[in-house]
């Protein structure tokens, strides 16, 4: 920096524009020094926030790298860290051998501020929350525990991926993701039905696992149903931005959550069709530069149909999002169950993309259907049999027995082959003592 | 007496975080103030000897984040193919770009102008004020406080462009 330059920074630092420029002439400063001067004075204002506030994120990650070393290989409780997985709403996680039973677990630690009672509060509610509910499509808690002051939940290990991550890697069809939200779906329902609100329902917090099925995770933020006015939407965002998850969860929120009046069970069921929306459409529908606009377009736009942006979703599918996102709660599912309803019925519809290389592979390969029709007659063929034989039966020991016969039948119901047993053979294999208590009741 | 510092702040550094969380922003200042009163022991130190030591401090405190930032840049670059289970949002590489910016800008100006250096580090690494600054310098508070400001738009002004 030339001399020149600084003393001019200094002098011309606290002066107006006007000022600035009447300095220039005044003291017949030349063209490039003056350019190098309003250069330096255009970045005085403001000063040291942004950098200094990277300079603090950086060190927070730094630092937050050091405990990730000092983490890995080290054994909490039985648990031996062996990878870190990811960054959740509350705490990072971890994958860990459980090695009182061998198997791989997924550990995550709360990053608890000092003595912030409400932190802890929050981090027993998710595993009270999340244990209290026993569904495949929800992951399962298996332990809360805390070591030297740090709080940390076990819960079942999912190798796989979020749904966000699942939808780039495998491109999935409409009737993956139909299939895949179905499941996801009924676990909300059933959350709902415990009396249990999700409320932070992102693609993040859905795993699908390599095997196909999804999980939903990270009850964090749920609520129980009574204790939900307690407070408002300014609080859930503050702590989603205070967890260092910028603009993304914003973007799931509901109307009804984004302008700050209570919520209940159809917040959910908005949160919901969004991502179901966005992983169908490869956007979502409601999206800004930050978090208040974003939230501006929750409450007032209305997203781009889907049939632009993924002409083969089936026309039921389409309105099942558009019911599930409706701005005003009354016009939305009134339940996650009524959603689950028309999900597992589109389930059973299968779409025309899918039903056309069915047809054409029977087509094609007739001696499949042969081999169907075979095996149909030949089950009609013994069926027919076994019919006859009991009807014969029934009658004979309806003679002999009277009422008897229906307390022993089931007894035999499955691993007799009834046409070549008769009544006396099976009253033989019968034990002595059963006989004669059939006989006699 | 470096090395000791170094290791002292890292690990300062790490406990610091484990306390508050990692979603909070570190105050530097709390943690070279922290590593001061260990390796101070149970000693009262003058106010020279502090700020002296927080000038030492300071320039650590930037090596210990600067190594680490490209550690975990590389690291970034290497791991991209690994499976990710949470998205770390975009915005998460850039306090560490920026800081590497600024260590590129600060070793630029060290080669004409290392005092401004050492006032921008005790300002933005050590968490120093003016007043502790200008006494481990022994220059006046005011001198201190135009050099910074200086300093600082050239620094905006380097990592913008």
């Amino acid at each position: 920096m030339r001399v020149e330059v600084e003393t001019l920074f200094h002098e011309l630092a606290d002066l107006s524009p006007e000022g600035r420029t009447q300095y220039f002439v005044e003291h017949n400063v030349d063209e490039d020094t003056r350019r190098e001067v309003e250069a330096l004075l255009a970045f005085d204002s403001g000063a040291s926030s942004f950098l200094l506030r990277d300079v603090s994120i950086a060190a927070s990650r730094a630092l937050g790298d050091i405990i990730l070393q000092q983490m890995i290989g080290k054994t909490i409780s039985h648990y031996r860290i062996e990878e870190k997985l990811g960054e959740g709403g509350m705490g990072t996680v971890y994958r860990a051998r459980d090695l009182n039973l061998n198997r791989s677990v997924a550990v995550k630690f709360i990053s608890s501020e000092l003595g912030d009672a409400e932190h802890r509060r929050r981090f027993q509610l998710e595993a009270e929350s999340a244990s209290s509910l026993n569904h495949p499509n929800i992951l399962a808690v298996y332990e809360a525990g805390s070591v030297d002051g740090q709080q940390y939940l076990v819960t079942e290990f999912i190798d796989g991926f979020t749904l966000r991550e699942w939808v780039r890697r495998q491109k999935p069809s409409v009737r993956q993701i139909v299939d895949v939200c179905a499941g996801i779906a009924d676990g909300l329902a059933c959350a709902h039905q415990s009396g249990i609100l999700h409320r932070d329902i992102k693609p993040e917090n859905i795993l699908v696992s390599k095997q196909g099925y999804a999980k939903l995770v990270d009850f964090g933020l749920a609520k129980l149903l009574e204790t939900e006015a307690e407070t408002g939407p300014a609080d859930t965002v503050a702590r989603r931005t205070r967890a260092g998850e910028f603009l993304g969860t914003t973007a799931y929120m509901s109307p009804e959550q984004a302008s700050g009046r209570t919520t209940d069970a159809r917040s959910d069921v908005f949160s919901f069709g969004v991502v179901l929306y966005e992983i169908l459409a490869g956007q979502r529908p409601f999206t800004g530069d930050s978090n208040v606009q974003i939230l501006h377009a929750i409450i007032n736009d209305c997203p781009p149909p889907l049939s632009k942006l993924r002409p083969e979703t089936p026309y039921d599918l389409r309105v099942i999002v558009e019911k599930a996102t409706e701005k005003d709660p009354s016009d939305r599912y009134q339940s996650m169950r009524e959603m689950v309803v028309d999900l597992k019925r589109l389930q059973r519809i299968r779409p025309a993309d899918q039903a056309l290389p069915l047809r054409e592979k029977t087509a094609s390969r007739p001696w499949r259907l042969y081999a169907v029709a075979a095996v149909v007659l030949s089950i009609a063929f013994f069926a027919t049999i076994w019919y006859l034989d009991r009807a014969e039966r029934t009658r004979s020991s309806r003679d002999s027995q009277t009422s008897n016969s229906l307390s022993w039948k089931p007894l035999f119901p499955r691993t007799e082959s009834s046409w070549f047993s008769n009544p006396t053979t099976r009253e033989s294999l019968m034990p002595r003592s059963a006989r004669s208590e059939a006989v006699h009741s | 007496m470096i090395p000791l510092v170094y290791a002292e702040l890292k690990k300062l550094a790490a406990a610091h975080l484990r306390r508050e969380g990692r979603e909070r922003p570190l105050e530097t200042t709390a943690l070279v103030h922290e590593a001061f009163l260990r390796l101070a022991g149970g000693r009262h130190p003058s106010y020279e000897n502090r700020a002296h030591f927080y000038g030492i401090a300071s320039r650590l405190m930037r090596q210990v984040l600067v190594d680490l930032a490209r550690a975990r840049m590389s690291e970034k670059r290497g791991a991209l193919q690994q499976v990710e289970l949470a998205e770390i949002p975009n915005l998460g590489r850039q306090p560490d770009e920026s800081l590497l910016t600024m260590n590129d800008a600060l070793g630029r100006l060290a080669r004409t102008d290392p005092l401004k250096v050492q006032l921008i580090e005790m300002r933005y690494f050590g968490g120093m004020t003016a007043e502790e600054s200008a006494t481990v310098l022994s220059m006046s508070v005011h001198v201190v406080r135009r050099e910074l400001r200086l300093a600082q738009a050239w620094l905006h002004k380097e990592m913008a462009g």
